[in-house]
């Protein structure tokens, strides 16, 4: 079990040639992996985590949290407890999650419990709940009201925006587009991450200057009303968006 | 054949849509019900209360019997055991659980079909969906609590909770459903014979290449590597058997801790690899649903039919596949060198086939008036199909494993039908007792006051006050 854990170079370069090779040694490095997230990913862990923050979710929509409906006093007051709950909590669980990374032996030996694991759920709870107070306290305060008409028109295309990830993602990083899988060092990929923000943030807003629904929202909707919806801003509306 | 194209579901108050359940609030249940509806719902009862009892017939080895027992028994071809274990996997193995996820395919065409929206209350579909997320939970629960490693109330949770949108589908289509589920199973299934074919073949050239004092290749080492774990399977292991005997007859923690790995799997990769064994069938039922097979509409002819072609193919495809099964059990090598294709791909077909001539049987014997006892006590049981299948894991649990009379391992495979014997007598005379007084099973009530929130009417109208 430690070494599962432990640096294993020759499984790296493995992974490190696979992802680098063309689209059908990707595909059978990648399947085992797939199907252990749907599978045994899903059953393990996935349906909990997710299964929980949707109930959160449920709950805050429903004392309005999502449709900016609170007093600016109340999205203050969480705003500065999240971050600062979350924060406080990252900041205790670090040095536990930081030595189940390094030295697993030893996190194993001297934690009865996995601090950073048990941690998790309330900590990044209190982290989004703050973050996204804080954003609708800018949205309020009409700060970067560019910035959030952009941010929305993302969120507007989400379905596509995040498909449109992996297609920018895969190709940039496997073998059959540039192939830059493991030639990047971690801070170096922020830059990616940065440069994708934005090229999605400007896309997004000219997208929605002519069309309804993004591509991918637009094939979602028609599969499941049965038929093509319209798509063009000028077409006339049949079916509510 | 004579059979009406158009979907004819029962659009009447009907008591029995899954497992004796009335659909329909408790409210509109006060609706007289037309004699044919009863009479139809009585033969879906009738199917299921065969394939409730059947299963168990398959089910029993994994109650009580050690997984490597079987090679032993099928190698030697004179024992009564090996007659048992060929008589079983030809007439019935997988028939069962196809019929039995045919008439939960059809139950759920039934309990969506006929409800009426309420106005103000909840929609059919959120009480379809609770009812399966309850079934959901009562699986886990026969897996992890009442410990029966072959639940299957799980997986049709899961699996039914696809079908609701296919529910209003005309049967030709929902049969194209049932052969491209089929048709995923078949291609699984190729893909992993593959696997087995290529580490076959690198494991011969690997011992060629080492007995000529060459170096195989690493791909040749590692497909020799997985050849050779493979075929240990297939190997008797007494110390792991002495321990599996032993933790089974174990306290109620060992048995939990040693079924723990199996029944995670199954929920995980049995569901996501296997889930195409019951949704076809599921499918296919609510085809057959659909033509008036389940609810003794047909033609005598076109039952009689059925049987002759369901037995005259499923038969011999049947015994030519356990024949393989058997060679594939005894000796693994040979068979994968000697079939480019595993005869283990007839497998739907053989029982889809022999589900129907099984079930046109019964419907004939039913027509006939032959025993009318057997098969009203059959339909008792079929009626209470919950209860008694959680009952099958309640007393074989018990029967089997150490918290109870610590049974396991000890009886030959044949014996193991002896047990099957006794609980079916004690089914098929508790089922029709307990309807005497009660509308439900216990069980069917829990999961219905469950569905509905609120403690549904258990006693017989006219026993109630």
């Amino acid at each position: 079990m430690v070494q599962g854990q432990a640096f294993d170079q020759k499984r790296d370069s493995t992974e490190r040639a696979s992802i680098r090779s063309d689209y059908t040694t990707v595909w059978s490095f990648m399947l085992p992996r797939l199907q252990w997230q749907e599978a045994g990913q899903l059953y393990r862990t996935g349906l909990w985590d997710i299964a929980s923050m949707m109930l959160l979710g449920m709950a805050l929509f429903r004392w309005g949290f999502f449709s900016n409906r609170l007093s600016t006093q109340q999205y203050t007051g969480l705003a500065i407890g999240g971050l600062v709950v979350g924060g406080l909590l990252a900041w205790l669980s670090w040095p536990s999650f930081e030595l189940k990374l390094v030295d697993f032996a030893k996190f194993y030996s001297t934690h009865t419990l996995p601090l950073a694991d048990l941690l998790l759920p309330t900590e990044r709870a209190c982290l989004t709940i703050g973050g996204a107070s804080l954003v609708i306290l800018l949205y309020r305060a009409g700060i970067s009201a560019g910035l959030w008409r952009a941010v929305g028109a993302v969120g507007q295309l989400a379905l596509s925006n995040y498909l449109l990830q992996t297609i920018f993602c895969t190709l940039f990083f496997y073998g059959y587009g540039m192939a830059h899988f493991g030639t990047l060092r971690l801070h170096q990929l922020y830059i990616i991450v940065a440069e994708i923000g934005m090229v999605q943030l400007v896309a997004s807003v000219v997208w929605l200057r002519y069309f309804r629904l993004g591509p991918a929202e637009w094939l979602w909707r028609s599969l499941m009303h049965g038929q093509p919806l319209p798509l063009h801003r000028t077409e006339s509306t049949t079916t509510s968006a | 054949m004579e059979t009406p194209l158009t979907v004819t579901y029962p659009t009447t108050d009907t008591p029995d849509d899954l497992v004796a359940d009335q659909p329909g609030p408790p409210a509109d249940r006060a609706s007289p019900r037309p004699v044919a509806t009863a009479e139809r719902i009585q033969t879906i009862d009738l199917i299921r209360g065969l394939a409730l009892l059947g299963i168990l017939m398959m089910n029993i080895p994994g109650f009580g019997f050690l997984d490597s027992g079987t090679g032993a028994v099928v190698s030697n071809r004179q024992s009564t055991d090996y007659y048992t274990f060929a008589v079983v996997s030809t007439a019935f193995e997988g028939t069962m659980r196809a019929l039995f996820s045919m008439l939960f395919g059809a139950g759920m065409i039934l309990f969506a079909s006929n409800k009426q929206e309420l106005v103000n209350g909840p929609t059919v579909a959120e009480f379809y969906y609770r009812r399966l997320l309850w079934l959901v939970l009562f699986g886990a629960f026969n897996a992890y609590i009442l410990l029966w490693r072959g639940d299957i109330l799980y997986y049709y949770g899961l699996c039914g909770m696809v079908l609701f949108p296919f529910r209003r589908l005309k049967p030709g289509l929902l049969v194209v459903l049932f052969l491209v589920c089929v048709g995923i199973g078949l291609f699984r299934g190729e893909l992993w014979q593959s696997t087995i074919r290529t580490n076959r073949a690198g494991y011969l050239t690997a011992i060629r290449l080492e007995k000529a004092h060459k170096k195989p290749s690493n791909k040749q080492l590692e497909a020799k590597a997985a050849w050779v774990q493979f075929e240990s399977y297939f190997k008797p292991d007494a110390k792991k058997d002495a321990k599996t005997v032993k933790e089974m007859r174990s306290g109620y923690p060992t048995v939990f801790a040693n079924l723990l790995p199996e029944n995670s799997g199954n929920e995980t990769w049995g569901v996501y690899f296997g889930g195409w064994d019951m949704l076809s069938m599921m499918f296919l039922g609510m085809a057959l649903l659909g033509w008036g097979f389940f609810s003794n509409k047909l033609s005598t002819q076109t039952y009689a039919t059925t049987l002759l072609v369901g037995y005259g193919l499923g038969l011999p495809i049947s015994w030519y596949y356990v024949q393989f099964n058997v060679d594939w059990l005894t000796h693994p090598a040979q068979a994968v060198d000697a079939y480019r294709v595993f005869p283990l791909e007839l497998y739907d077909l053989r029982r889809a086939l022999l589900a129907l001539g099984h079930a046109s049987l019964l419907l004939l014997v039913y027509r006939a008036g032959l025993v009318p006892w057997l098969m009203r006590a059959l339909t008792a049981v079929g009626q209470m199909a919950f209860t008694n299948y959680l009952m099958q894991s309640i007393i074989c649990s018990f029967f089997f494993f150490g918290y109870g009379f610590g049974y396991f391992g000890k009886l030959a495979y044949h014996q193991l039908y002896y047990v099957v014997g006794a609980v079916w007598v004690f089914q098929l005379i508790t089922s029709p007792i307990w309807l005497r007084y009660f509308r439900f099973g216990p069980f069917e009530w829990l999961w219905r006051s469950l569905t509905y929130w609120s403690p549904q009417p258990m006693r017989v109208r006219g026993l109630d006050g």
